[in-house]
């Protein structure tokens, strides 16, 4: 214990020199906050993220009134190092979760920005001031990122008195929603390309907006969270631990076991719950295989992008493989409904830990094979190579997460900085690849399918015997930690507080995702508009095609509307531009 | 050109899903099937059910408790069958829930009788309930005397029981003095 007892402290004494802060809680041993004036938040935030080497992992808004009669923020940084170059990160005995927090008094909501000094926090914080109303004091962009456009002004749905569960909303009058204030550049002859606003090609509904000077995108700008459904306000004071896991599973259609994870270690976290060993490994092996059918379907649609359905349908035959070794594992086709606080809720049998080994060896020979194909292709390479480049400075500014920033050279992985479940107990690597493009994202996919592979055969092979599951402990009211798990996209976090009557009091999700949106902006520049749907699918939000793409010529005044099929067809054949007339 | 050659290994693997149906392996989680006959009213399953699919409600004026359970809600996650005292409730293998037009035809209730209360006449339980506790008492092998004893506590609701517990603590009490 003694050597947990300095995790973090050095960084703690370090600020100490320079701010005034108080560690108000540290619990578990890798997880610090720190309170400190709200005056002072800019520049801790600057200086534990750029000179001590943090990345902006999450920041929550909470409503603390009840408790000190003051909003709260916390920003959460993954202590981690700098990673610009090969060696520049910190020993594993110091990396640790810094949770900065500052009071904000109820009668006078504003603070100052940390987007000003630290970009990645620009999503969070357009995201607090329509949740909680918090205002960043400074922050450049001051539009609506998660409420709607005709949402009502003056309401804040996650603050505690905002909404009357009783109270029923008069249906209100669509036509009436007011236009979306884009970004427009400024410059002659730059057109305007909506890409959606109900589907491009994720499943997520997301609204882009290119700008383009022929055909090339000079810029570009989005409006998401269509379907934000309320989730963090649903479970609060109104869901039991037992029941979270099962809606924390229903966040995302493929990373559902990560985020299930995920919220149920971050109430294990805060009682330092013994979660057995056995149950440890069988999250692993779970994750894992929700990594493997993860990266493969993403692996099959960069294919079918660029024109090779063939490798597509052949990914898929593979995949099927991986959820059929679900249903062994865990009952459904999907890796749900496996968790619970204090374990799992199933074991492995012998003979389904045979029948796992028999359907990896039939994964890892096929993949070989069909990635072998799908690489050895020139034009795949050609369509990939050089495409949506994520620069390395951009990358450290905005803390993205998973495949794309290890494409664009960082080993920022959550398995291996912050171990959680088994995962020190296995030896894995982490795929880096350099050239931060669209290509270097496939390959750091396919490199973490055979890594993967690898993990699950560990797994079971050093399967510990023992128990899968404890009693829960009880969760002391008002205190927080944080669960953190690698997702098939990056690392995902879950912000939670625990109220009393052994219910949450907030609860806050980051999805993967969501820390790969801001840059985005800055991977679409300088591509031509054929790319687009190829730089946005290689983040991996989930798919799904695009109903229509509508053409604005901002100069003539003129709108035309394009089908899917025809950019799509464009973006496969790169002849005919639907652009032209 | 090798993906070609990777594709032509295999044979077909698409599968003729309506008419040949999809082999589940063994242990898979299912639709839950309900069964009449071995459920008590109990409730167990409601409480333990996440996603509120399974649900309990007191008819009183037709001294009904109506078990219901909505498998346009259920997400298969054995919650249920992990409580039931009776394996009334158990996931099974069917996994088809194509219903035509009505949504009510994805609804399975069961009706149980109500039990009144002795001592206030209220509905507090269901019979069924109430006769497998006491056949558990019998079958616990005790004498005959002691089963009246205990049975007698099963006749009131659990608001007459609690003042009965405290009537009869203060008795004891005050014949101490």
């Amino acid at each position: 214990m003694e050597k947990t007892e300095v995790k973090g402290k050095k960084f703690i004494s370090e600020l100490g020199n320079l701010f005034k802060v108080e560690v108000i809680r540290h619990q578990p041993d890798d997880q610090i906050t720190i309170l400190v004036d709200r005056n002072d938040l800019p520049e801790v935030v600057k200086t534990l993220y750029y000179k001590m080497g943090g990345w902006l992992s999450t920041m929550a808004a909470n409503d603390e009134r009840e408790i000190n009669g003051n909003y709260a923020v916390y920003y959460v940084l993954s202590m981690e190092g700098n990673k610009m170059e090969e060696g520049d990160e910190l020993p594993p005995e110091e990396k640790c979760w810094i949770t900065v927090k500052a009071l904000i008094p109820a009668h006078d909501p504003v603070y100052p920005s940390v987007a000003l000094k630290v970009p990645a926090a620009v999503w969070y914080e357009r995201e607090a001031r329509d949740m909680m109303g918090l205002v960043a004091e400074g922050l450049p962009d001051q539009r609506r990122l998660a409420l709607s456009d005709d949402f009502p002004a003056g309401i804040y749905p996650l603050r505690k008195d905002s909404i009357d569960y009783r109270e029923k909303f008069a249906p209100y009058d669509l036509v009436k929603e007011p236009d979306y204030d884009f970004l427009y550049p400024e410059g002659e002859g730059i057109m305007d390309v909506p890409l959606g606003p109900t589907h491009i090609t994720s499943d997520e509904p997301g609204h882009f907006r290119l700008f383009v000077d022929g055909e090339t995108i000079i810029d570009a700008d989005y409006k998401l969270f269509y379907v934000h459904r309320g989730i963090e306000k649903l479970a609060e004071n109104r869901l039991d631990y037992d029941q979270m896991a099962f809606i924390a599973e229903r966040i995302c259609g493929i990373c559902g076991f990560a985020h299930a994870v995920s919220c149920i270690e971050s109430s294990e976290n805060v009682t330092g719950l013994d979660v057995p060993l056995r149950a440890r490994a069988i999250r692993t092996i779970c994750l894992e295989t929700e990594r493997l059918h993860s990266h493969l379907l993403n692996i099959g649609l960069a294919s079918e992008f660029t024109g090779n359905v063939t490798a597509f349908l052949q990914m898929f035959k593979i995949r099927e493989q991986t959820m059929e070794m679900a249903q062994v594992l865990t009952g459904g086709r999907k890796t749900y409904g496996m968790i619970l606080t204090g374990g799992v809720r199933r074991d492995i049998t012998d003979v389904e830990r045979r029948e796992m080994l028999k359907y990896m060896a039939k994964v890892e020979a096929d993949f070989k094979e069909c990635l072998d194909g799908v690489i050895d292709s020139p034009n795949f390479l050609k369509r990939l190579t050089g495409v949506g480049v994520l620069n390395k400075k951009i990358a450290r500014d905005f803390s993205p997460v998973g495949p794309n920033v290890r494409g664009a050279g960082f080993n920022r992985d959550t398995r291996y900085d912050h171990p959680f479940d088994w995962y020190k107990n296995i030896d894995f690597k982490v795929p880096v690849y350099n050239d931060g493009d669209v290509l270097s994202r496939v390959l750091v996919r396919a490199g973490e399918v055979f890594e993967s592979i690898s993990i699950i055969r560990q797994c079971l092979e050093l399967l510990p015997a023992g128990p899968v599951m404890v009693k829960k402990a009880f969760v002391e009211p008002y205190s927080h930690s944080i669960g953190y798990v690698e997702a098939p996209r990056g690392e995902d976090i879950h912000w939670t507080m625990h109220g009393n009557a052994q219910k949450v009091h907030r609860w806050r999700v980051r999805a993967s995702t969501y820390n790969n949106w801001p840059s985005l902006r800055f991977q679409f520049r300088g591509n031509s508009v054929a790319d687009a749907p190829l730089i946005v699918g290689s983040l991996d939000p989930c798919y799904s095609c695009s109903e229509r793409v509508t053409i604005v010529d901002v100069k003539k005044q003129k709108t035309k509307i394009i089908q899917m099929e025809d950019l799509k067809k464009y973006a496969i054949t790169r002849k005919d531009s639907p652009l032209k007339n | 050109m090798k993906i070609l050659e990777f594709a032509k290994k295999e044979k077909m693997v698409t599968r003729d899903f309506p008419v040949v149906p999809y082999e589940v392996t063994e242990g898979f989680r299912g639709k839950p099937e309900y069964s009449y006959e071995k459920c008590l009213g109990c409730g167990a399953c409601a409480v333990a059910c996440p996603s509120n699919a399974i649900t309990v409600k007191k008819d009183e004026e037709r001294g009904l408790s109506v078990w219901k359970i909505d498998y346009n809600r259920c997400i298969f996650c054995g919650r249920c069958d992990e409580v039931c005292p009776t394996e009334a409730i158990s996931l099974s293998k069917e996994y088809v829930m194509c219903v035509l037009f009505d949504k009510e035809d994805l609804t399975v209730t069961g009706e149980m009788k109500l039990r009144k209360c002795d001592s206030c006449s209220r509905y507090y339980s269901t019979e069924r309930l109430h006769n497998y506790v006491y056949n558990k008492l019998i079958s616990a092998g005790w004498d005959k005397a002691t089963i009246d004893e205990k049975a007698k506590h099963l006749k009131f609701c659990p608001d007459c029981r609690r003042e009965q517990a405290i009537n009869n603590y203060v008795n004891q009490m005050t014949k101490r003095g």
